[in-house]
């Protein structure tokens, strides 16, 4: 049997209606996308006083690990209080209950965390060990408050549930608290110096104060104190679940303010928070948004009609691509790890705006190096290897440092950067219209 | 106790996949869930190594687990072979697929025929061992399925088995052996087994005179060369200008040449001069105590460098891995009580702080735990937060012998309030 790799294995985005529809383009996978562990030791190392124990393989272990002291070791606001069981044969064939409840009590006695995040693994999940059962086993003989993070890989595509379940097993931490009036709460922000987005700013301008920032500065003391803000802002859809708890137990709602480019979404954005907050924005939102309008209408043109791959972003995928949409850009190829909140909607935008591009699943590279002939596009938003793009005259936009910024920062950071990489692209390879793609 | 605050021991999966993926055209095909292979190749990064193979994974759901459906899998290596048509897939298996009782080899077997590519099976998973399992695995694997018969043999040629990206210094090491031969032999590098190498020139091992087998875990292969092809083999590593002269006088023997006398001589003189030299620069200090920490051969090959040569007493040394498989050298009786075999992080704090070394020769963990420690060496791995680019920086042969005692006398030089306050 002759194997081809072709953009027809894959549906469009008019034909997307679940995750299913969502395809490989190959069987073979490169680099795969990351699992659930991943995603909590993304979130669970900003949390002061926590320590977070990851039950697995050596190598499932092994590699947390190393990853949460890199990551410790290059951002201020990182701990790397990760610990490791690392299972044997052994534990597989009979479980590992009685050794697992002998390292809590030690950890409890050596380390004195006020918390610990038990963290399963796919080894784990597969047999069977109750996680559950040890917590109601041996919370009682333990300082600390345990809590755990189911992480298996083969039921999901992604690291996401890793981080949507950390975020979720801080509501055990939480205490019913008197509301302050005029405070908030920023869930879902994985990225230091939140007091720095245009949002907090404006928001403190007018007096607000911030209770505490999940999971990017926080502490199992703070966390305790959550219930205490007026308003929840949900600044990462992985962090929505984690909102609805805290409103149903104690009644604290939210705003879901994402890290949208969509203009009038930031606006609605705003104005949903202002009148949560009984605050006046109008002024505010009317300024930046017209700075907004000014700058994008500047660069349109130099965007305009030009076919973009999206790979892979700290932004909303489909939302990102209906923004572009909206600014005469061409979306090819749309690389995604699943449908979230939303999508249905930006969906639908992409569509009416005149496209109907392929839909594939994230983190697999190889089968679409391939592919670029085919689909020539002028830019490739997200991580690739620089130099396989370079080589077929593709101008790369990594867009890390928007994932930053919240409000209508976020999409002036990106049509800045975007101004700035084709102005150079331009430069790298304007000589007359040749494309290497072409 | 299963609980680690810094690493578990490497697993002999892991090791397969270190071993494998510096070899350039070689197609690996995890079975597994995506995650596990992404993780391994971020962390291939960490060991400075470049991931030269093609490394694919099939991703798994819990059909494939609850139902043992590996369809997946066929499917995955029909596409491969057929896409990128490479002459050997290697197919590995994870954890979850080795619990769940998946038969790899049954797989392959069931398979070779629909497919052009030779399918090579590591069934380990994760269960069997520590990473020198899986090291050892691939090397012999690489010796019995992947060499071939030699056209002719190339006369003047070596090669180096047990070079992998688990060994710290690879890079610069091999550079130092290649230097090493050329300068005193005339011979040249055909093929290493397995670091920056491919599967081109290991097909082609066959054609060289002489198997340099620098760690344990290559005997079985250097074997079954030897057996196959009539391949002379050596073990072990030059490390010092003693051992590396005396490195050089096994090797004559076994390719019955003498080596090059200039060479020798040039080599030796220098050594006598930076050894008095260093002997000068810590003649004021009380003799130094120190650790050591690496693989059991490495451990084994640089132990009298560091106390014969520089005069410095090695307290204990920590083998970074398990003793369980055979073929491993014999160290002098009276340090065999010194070894610590992968011992826990509670035992090597412990002799930290029993010990106080003046100078660690160890891996990144064990340098992180010693802050207080005033001479500090990198060695071997695990490797936390150390970038390798320059490879001649070797710590094998002649010249890696001068730049270890450069290192050391800068540090001296540095610390000298520090190593004084302790006389």
């Amino acid at each position: 049997m002759s194997y081809k790799y072709s953009l027809d294995k894959l549906k469009k985005v008019s034909q997307i209606e679940t995750a299913k529809d969502i395809k490989q383009l190959s069987n073979a996978q490169f680099p795969g996308t990351h699992c659930p562990l991943f995603g909590v030791a993304l979130t669970s190392g900003y949390i002061k006083d926590l320590y977070t124990l990851v039950v697995g393989t050596d190598e499932c272990t092994y590699y947390t690990k190393t990853f949460a002291m890199e990551r410790s070791n290059s951002d201020a606001a990182m701990e790397d209080n990760f610990l490791s069981f690392a299972i044997d044969q052994d534990d597989v064939v009979f479980g590992c209950q009685e050794k697992l409840e002998k390292a809590i009590l030690h950890i409890d006695r050596k380390y004195r965390p006020k918390a610990i995040l038990l963290v399963t693994t796919c080894v784990l999940e597969v047999i069977g060990e109750d996680f559950e059962a040890i917590i109601y086993s041996i919370q009682d003989q333990v300082e600390a408050r345990l809590m755990v993070v189911h992480t298996e890989h083969f039921k999901c595509n992604s690291h996401i549930p890793g981080i949507e379940r950390t975020l979720e097993a801080l509501i055990h931490l939480m205490e019913k608290q008197p509301v302050r009036s005029g405070t908030i709460n920023i869930l879902g922000h994985r990225y230091s110096g939140v007091e720095d987005t245009e949002l907090l700013k404006l928001l403190q301008s007018k007096g607000i104060e911030i209770n505490v920032v999940l999971p990017s500065s926080c502490s199992i003391e703070t966390i305790q104190k959550a219930s205490a803000a007026q308003l929840n802002i949900v600044t990462d859809f992985t962090a929505l679940s984690l909102a609805e708890k805290m409103k149903q137990r104690f009644g604290v709602d939210y705003v879901y303010f994402d890290k949208y480019l969509n203009l009038e979404r930031i606006e609605a954005g705003y104005r949903a928070v202002a009148d949560h907050l009984a605050i006046d924005l109008n002024m505010a939102i009317a300024t930046l948004k017209s700075e907004a309008i000014e700058l994008i209408e500047k660069i349109r043109p130099q965007l305009e009609g030009k076919s973009f791959i999206y790979g892979n972003t700290p932004l909303l995928a489909f939302e990102f691509c209906s923004f572009l949409c909206q600014l005469g850009m061409a979306p090819k190829l749309i690389q995604a790890r699943d449908l979230y909140v939303n999508d249905d909607v930006y969906m639908k935008e992409i569509v009416a705006a005149g496209f109907d591009p392929y839909v594939s699943r994230i983190a697999n590279i190889a089968p679409l190096q391939q592919l670029y002939g085919e689909i020539k596009p002028n830019i490739y938003i997200g991580h690739e290897n620089p130099r396989s793009l370079m080589e077929k005259g593709i101008t790369q936009v990594v867009m890390d440092m928007a994932a930053k910024k919240l409000g209508f920062e976020v999409p002036i950071t990106f049509v800045k950067m975007l101004s700035k990489a084709t102005d150079k692209n331009h430069a790298h390879t304007g000589r007359g219209n040749h494309h290497a793609a072409s | 106790m299963q609980l680690h605050k810094y690493l578990p021991l490497a697993s002999d999966r892991m090791g397969t996949l270190w071993a494998l993926a510096s070899i350039k055209d070689a197609c690996i095909i995890e079975y597994g869930p995506a995650g596990t292979t992404h993780y391994g190749i971020e962390g291939f990064m960490n060991l400075n190594s470049e991931l030269r193979a093609s490394l694919y994974t099939t991703h798994m759901d819990e059909n494939n687990i609850v139902m043992g459906d590996s369809e997946r899998l066929t499917e995955t290596i029909k596409e491969v072979d057929s896409v990128y048509k490479p002459p050997y897939i290697f197919v590995v298996a994870s954890s979850i697929s080795s619990i769940i009782g998946t038969d790899i080899d049954s797989i392959c077997e069931d398979l070779q025929q629909a497919v052009k590519a030779k399918l090579i099976p590591f069934t380990g998973g994760g269960f069997r061992g520590d990473y020198t399992y899986g090291i050892r695995e691939v090397l012999t694997i690489l010796a019995k399925y992947v060499v071939k018969a030699p056209a002719a043999r190339q006369e003047k040629s070596f090669n180096i088995i047990g070079s992998n990206a688990d060994c710290y210094n690879f890079a610069a090491d091999l550079r130092e052996l290649e230097a090493v031969m050329q300068g005193a032999f005339g011979y040249r590098l055909n093929t290493v087994f397995t670091a920056n190498s491919s599967i081109k020139s290991i097909e082609e091992a066959a054609g060289a005179e002489l198997n340099i087998v620098l760690r344990a875990e290559g005997i079985a292969a250097a074997e079954l060369l030897k057996e196959k092809y009539q391949m002379s083999y050596i073990v072990g590593a030059p490390y010092g200008f003693n051992g590396t002269n005396s490195w050089i006088k096994r090797i004559e023997e076994v390719l019955n040449t003498k080596a090059n006398e200039i060479f020798m001589a040039q080599q030796m003189d220098k050594a006598r001069k930076l050894l008095m030299r260093f002997k000068h620069a810590t003649f004021s200090y009380r003799g130094f105590e120190g650790l050591l920490a690496g693989n059991y051969d490495f451990i084994a090959d640089i132990y009298p460098f560091i106390t014969s040569e520089l005069s410095i007493n090695i307290s204990r040394a920590f083998v970074n891995h398990n003793l369980k498989d055979k073929g491993y050298r014999q160290l002098p009786e009276a340090f065999s009580d010194r070894l610590l075999v992968n011992g826990s992080e509670e035992a090597k704090e412990a002799l930290l702080s029993e010990i106080k070394p003046d100078i660690i020769f160890g891996d990144g963990v064990l340098l992180e735990m010693s802050a207080n420690t005033p001479l500090k060496l990198q060695v071997s791995n695990p490797n936390l937060h150390h970038i390798q680019i320059y490879d001649l920086t070797p710590f094998m042969g002649f010249n890696g012998a001068t730049y270890i005692i450069e290192i050391l006398l800068n540090q001296i030089k540095q610390k000298q309030k520090q190593l004084k306050n302790g006389f």
